[in-house]
């Protein structure tokens, strides 16, 4: 994955077929995994802060569901094109922004899934296959994070 | 050494004009956010950058605090800014929340 061309708000990555697939199987899946109880304070545990706690959970579910809405429109042929050689990936500002979130999502889902182990590199023959699933997802997920990060610091 | 009938100044946090509390309003929360293994320090420093404005130095002082210390105070603010920021910070999949500083 690489970005060819800047225009004001646009990004155009070049990117080759492996990564388009599993860019397509990370945003088709998404979010991948369930959401996990939100916590708005580590000392705060009175009434009012269980509810802060309520509305906390409403707010992430309904921005998962907002980016949930995105997976197709993304992935479609407007943002994602298939040329002789390559694919051409085409992203405004904000539609950057959402497959960043969208990627970090899966990240940090797949990370709560694996129990929030401190060494996201430790496996070993004990782990299931969808351990070593959860684990790729989080590689996969971060290789898109840095490069469309990335891209957004050439800007500045 | 100040005079005695100088005012003393004490040191503040790093957080910025635009994010310091006005005591007078009520009670005032840190927002905190906290270390994990898994958000990228590059996805960490975008993310402050795109929820308070900051700059590039800034964002990635804080992220290097988070890092190194295991939290940094991001900002000071009344009940509804600080929920405010907690929401964004979370939406982003931080581990953030707000503490009251009293």
């Amino acid at each position: 994955m690489k970005r060819i061309k800047s225009k004001p708000e646009v990004w155009v990555f070049r990117m080759e077929a492996a990564e388009v697939s599993q860019l397509k199987h990370l945003v088709g899946n998404y979010p991948i995994t369930p959401a996990v109880p939100a916590k708005i304070s580590q000392t705060d545990t009175g009434d009012a802060s269980r509810e802060r706690e309520q509305l906390l959970e409403e707010s992430l579910a309904a921005h998962r569901a907002e980016l949930r809405q995105y997976t197709e429109f993304l992935m479609n042929a407007k943002h994602l094109k298939e040329l002789k050689t390559c694919w051409r990936l085409t992203l405004t500002h904000e539609e950057r922004e959402i497959l960043l979130q969208m990627m970090n999502d899966i990240r940090v889902g797949c990370w709560h899934a694996l129990g929030n182990p401190e060494d996201l590199y430790a496996l070993n023959a004990s782990h299931t296959a969808r351990h070593y699933a959860m684990v790729a997802f989080i590689h996969v997920a971060g290789f898109f994070e840095h490069h469309l990060i990335d891209s957004g610091m050439e800007e500045g | 050494m100040p005079a005695p009938n100088e005012p003393v100044t004490m040191p503040r946090p790093d957080i910025g004009e635009d994010t310091r509390a006005d005591n007078r309003l009520g009670p005032v929360y840190n927002v905190v956010c906290w270390n994990d293994p898994v958000n990228l320090m590059v996805y960490v420093t975008h993310v402050f950058r795109k929820v308070f404005g900051w700059e590039e130095a800034k964002a990635r002082k804080h992220m290097l605090e988070v890092h190194e210390k295991g939290k940094s105070v991001l900002a000071s603010e009344g009940l509804e800014k600080a929920e405010f920021y907690v929401h964004r910070l979370q939406q982003y999949r931080l581990h953030a929340t707000m503490e009251p500083t009293e």
